[in-house]
């Protein structure tokens, strides 16, 4: 359903992505890992068009998207989490939900509560649909990103480090929420993630990214048994150690 | 803030006038040698604000400046010789300082034989600063002869045929006296050199009780204090300085608050046509100065144009200065033709100061004014009315000054 | 000092009607729109044209004018200020003060320099009495306009499906975007509702005092002044500044006329140094 094809992008003099291209079919679950600097959220930029690619081609169900605004990828079906959560702050909850219901999946009065409210059922957030989205804690944040992209209604959904600062527990909380989105909605996920323990659980497959390059692609463990990817890794120390956890675990 | 008419310090004319004269002095050495040294035409130089907040002075230039253009289109013959005439406009953006730089430019890029400078001490000042400094004859008008002689050296090149603010208060006093009035005076005074001027020489007028709630600012869009004062006072003769749009606000807020006044008289405001059209009814009976109107039995001394004639060729609503800027080419002809060499730019200043006659304006005399280089012109008073086409005509009511205008209706208080 | 106080009340929501949309504009896409008392002339000379060429009172006016202004606000986002404002920071109050320029020269080309006013008929020249007080009927029709306005403005803000999309590009457009908002069209409407209360402020001025083409400095003045002072981007906060700037005008006025417009400048200046406008 995504194609990347040879999509190259530089600020200056770094390079996010040279020659880079990608396929993502329905229902996939794609992880992406990489050192810091090595095109990950670039990669998601480009899909949801925050940013333009300087060459090369995005086509989502065949269509090219590459011109398309942001908000139009995102009615056609491509959803997105921040890293860092950006919720509306000055709108609530429920607010930030039903915005993202009625524009991204175009639903319409009753319809569009309805979908924010179930979203925010599914994701834990129904008891706090009337707060100010200024006001959540980060676990609460983090939900309530997913829970707004999921209120788009996408069949493409981009994760951006949902895991990243929260408790081992926090982490399997979301992580079922994503299994179970998935597995409800038949949805495809590309997850970038630094803590690799969650994403080996959740995807079949396993990108890895270094100087804006694919060096590796395949099921997680034996990408992550490659050489040239255990090169990129062993480059930081986290990393490494992140590595080796995940050796012990399989 | 002050955006509007004739509203300048002393303080910042004096210290713009230094800084032009200091600019000046620098590169008049050279100067002094090439006087005269243009070729045989001679060249004029206007100095008027067409653009920027004072533009309603210079919007009749372009007619004016035509009218002039034609009349001179053959060139003046003087002593035996002919000179064709050129005039050089410059505009001044409503600002001083702006007004000084043209100046300096029309004296050394142009090489001007006289500048004529008009409309607010804004363009007067500075302008006449200029020549004073760069030794180039001036004549400058429509700026009360107080503000423009006020604070500076005695002039020797510079000139200005204009009304006085005392005059004019005099001349108000007089029609003030004619109606059976409580005496008390309220002064809705600005605080700029204006409003000044007419709170010193209404306050030193002998007779009257002045109500003077205090300067207010150009621009001041509530009036309630000032009419809450008026009100206790029990003013019956309202006598007003202020820029045209302040005084709309006023009278129509006076009308909300029911005030109204015997005499209502408003310089300043009053002047133009257009402020008249704006107010509607409310304009009826205001009492304004008339410094000229198309009704003057005067003509032009250049080609025997009456006012009357200038006025309607003009095609839109005449307006006071129209008058006094014409005049000042007709002084500009009348000193080249008076000077033994025109192209002497001594010998011109100094005819200047020799002349007595008359412009489409009305009467000037240089040889006998309240200050020196002073030419003081006659003030005259008028009362709104509507016409029959329903438009709002100035009359003439009062013509103490200058007999020989013909007076067009009598004076009615407004209640 | 009762009768200063409701003057200044009165006064205030002028104040209010002109600066609330400056206030949208700053708060939604963070614009500072020099052009705004320029653009409020605009609508004044809008007025007057539809009153000259069709006869219509300055009120039926309205029907004509808002949308109009409307159309051009939106227009003007999306071809000018929708560019500046990707330029950084100066630029959108670069680009506005040349729109200012432009604006006032082609006026006074198509214009004149003269002062112009709008006839509001008796109603603009009546008064009527409360409890000992003369007030004006033009003045109060301003308020209350003016509380309507901010009225309907926080109602649709706050309710309406429009309203969160406002908000939400106002918080992050980014983000927004990636939730299904048209950026765009939600800025362009909102530059559009911004220009329309110009042009209805400038409307009521024109009614109150009179207008030419280089009014608009003074008005973006007293404008910018309200919404600093009721803190950047709240409307509500608009309206609250606007009464204090004219309230200020009355009481210090009672005191002396002199230091009326000058104790405003003082009062926005102290505001600047307590609490600095921070965007």
């Amino acid at each position: 359903m995504l194609e990347l094809d040879r999509i190259s992008k530089r600020f200056g003099r770094v390079t996010v992505a040279e020659e880079l291209s990608l396929s993502v079919r329905h229902g996939d679950a794609v992880g992406v890992v990489g050192p810091n600097g090595a095109g990950k959220t670039s990669l998601f930029g480009m899909i949801s068009g925050d940013l333009a690619p300087d060459a090369g081609e995005v086509r989502f169900d065949g269509r090219r998207v590459t011109a398309l605004d942001a908000s139009v990828r995102c009615r056609l079906g491509i959803g997105r989490t921040y890293q860092v959560p950006r919720p509306f702050t000055g709108l609530s909850v429920f607010e930030n939900v039903l915005v993202a219901a009625q524009q991204g999946a175009g639903t319409r009065g009753r319809a569009s509560y309805a979908l924010a409210a179930e979203v925010l059922a599914g994701t834990g957030l129904a008891d706090l649909a009337g707060r100010p989205a200024g006001r959540l804690g980060l676990l609460q944040r983090k939900r309530l990103e997913l829970a707004r992209a999921l209120a788009t209604r996408p069949r493409l959904l981009l994760l951006d480090e949902v895991a990243g600062g929260l408790t081992d527990p926090e982490v399997a909380e979301l992580v079922a929420l994503i299994t179970a989105a998935r597995a409800r909605d038949g949805l495809a996920v590309i997850w970038i993630e630094h803590v690799v323990r969650a994403l080996t659980a959740t995807v079949d497959r396993l990108i890895c990214l270094a100087g804006g390059r694919v060096v590796g692609d395949g099921r997680p463990l034996e990408v992550l048994a490659t050489p040239a990817v255990r090169e990129v890794f062993l480059g930081t120390e986290a990393s490494a150690d992140a590595l080796t956890e995940v050796e012990r675990d399989a | 803030m002050s955006t509007y008419p004739t509203s300048t310090y002393p303080t910042r004319r004096t210290f713009l006038g230094a800084l032009g004269t200091a600019a000046v002095a620098g590169c008049s050495s050279g100067l002094r040698e090439s006087s005269g040294g243009t070729g045989r035409s001679l060249k004029i130089g206007y100095v008027s604000p067409r653009t920027g907040p004072l533009a309603v002075f210079g919007e009749s230039d372009d007619y004016v400046l035509g009218r002039v253009r034609a009349a001179l289109a053959k060139g003046l013959s003087i002593g035996g010789r002919g000179y064709p005439v050129e005039i050089v406009v410059k505009d001044t953006q409503s600002s001083a300082a702006r007004a000084a730089e043209v100046a300096g430019e029309l004296i050394q890029r142009d090489r001007v034989d006289i500048v004529l400078a008009t409309s607010t001490p804004d363009t007067t000042n500075p302008v006449s600063d200029q020549c004073e400094a760069a030794r180039v004859p001036c004549v400058a008008t429509v700026c009360p002869w107080e503000i423009w002689a006020a604070g500076r050296p005695a002039p020797t090149y510079s000139y200005l045929h204009f009304i006085g603010t005392e005059q004019e208060v005099g001349v108000f006093a007089g029609l003030w006296s004619k109606a059976d009035t409580n005496k008390v005076v309220g002064g809705l005074w600005p605080n700029d050199t204006d409003g000044e001027l007419y709170r010193r020489f209404v306050t030193a007028e002998p007779g009257w009780r002045v109500s003077d709630p205090g300067a207010y600012e150009d621009g001041t869009q509530d009036y309630t204090s000032i009419l809450a004062a008026f009100a206790r006072d029990d003013v019956e003769i309202l006598q007003a300085a202020p820029i045209p749009p302040d005084w709309v606000t006023f009278w129509r807020q006076a009308a909300q608050h029911g005030f109204r006044p015997k005499i209502v008289s408003v310089a300043k405001a009053m002047l133009f046509p257009t402020v008249a059209k704006t107010l509607g009814e409310l304009a009826e009976g205001l009492v304004a100065p008339v410094w000229w109107s198309a009704a003057f039995p005067y003509r032009s001394s250049l080609d025997g144009t009456t006012a009357k004639a200038f006025a309607d060729g003009y095609g839109r609503p005449w307006t006071p200065p129209m008058g006094f800027n014409h005049a000042l080419f007709e002084i500009a002809v009348a000193a080249f033709r008076a000077a033994a060499d025109p192209k002497d730019h001594a010998a011109v200043a100094a005819a200047i100061g020799t002349l007595k006659g008359e412009a489409i304006s009305g009467r000037y005399d240089f040889t006998a004014g309240p200050s020196k280089n002073v030419s003081m012109a006659p003030d005259l008073l008028g009362q709104w009315r509507r016409n029959p086409a329903g438009e709002y005509d100035l009359v003439i009511v009062d013509n103490t000054l200058d007999p020989a205008i013909p007076l067009q209706g009598e004076f009615t208080p407004l209640r | 000092m009762i009768a200063a106080i409701v003057q200044g009340v009165l006064v205030g929501g002028t104040y209010a009607l002109v600066a609330c949309g400056l206030s949208l504009a700053f708060g939604v896409m963070r614009l500072v729109n020099i052009a705004h008392g320029d653009l409020a002339v605009c609508g004044a000379y809008l007025a007057l044209m539809a009153a000259a060429g069709f006869g219509a009172p300055p009120v039926l006016a309205l029907v004509l004018v808002l949308p109009l202004a409307f159309g051009v606000g939106a227009l003007l986002q999306l071809t000018l200020f929708e560019r500046a404002l990707r330029g950084g920071e100066l630029a959108p109050v670069l680009v506005t003060f040349g729109l200012s320029v432009v604006i006032q020269n082609l006026l006074v080309t198509g214009a004149s320099a003269n002062p112009r006013s709008l006839d509001g008929g008796a109603f603009a020249l009546a008064g009527f009495e409360v409890g000992g007080l003369t007030l004006s009927w033009l003045r109060t029709a301003g308020f209350a306009t003016a509380v309507v306005v901010l009225g309907s403005l926080h109602l649709l803000l706050a309710r309406t499906g429009f309203g969160r999309r406002v908000r939400a590009t106002a918080d992050d457009p980014e983000a927004a975007r990636l939730s299904g908002v048209r950026v765009r069209p939600v800025f362009a409407c909102v530059a559009g509702i911004s220009v329309a209360t110009a042009a209805l402020a400038g409307m009521f001025l024109g009614l109150m005092s009179t207008f030419d083409p280089y009014s608009g400095g003074l008005i973006l003045i007293f404008a910018f002044e309200a919404v600093v002072i009721g803190g950047l981007g709240s409307l509500w906060g608009t309206l609250a500044g606007g009464i204090v700037l004219g309230v200020t005008q009355q009481l210090v006025a009672l005191w002396d006329v002199r230091f009326a417009v000058l104790a405003v400048h003082v009062l926005f200046f102290g505001v600047l140094v307590v609490r600095p406008v921070r965007a």
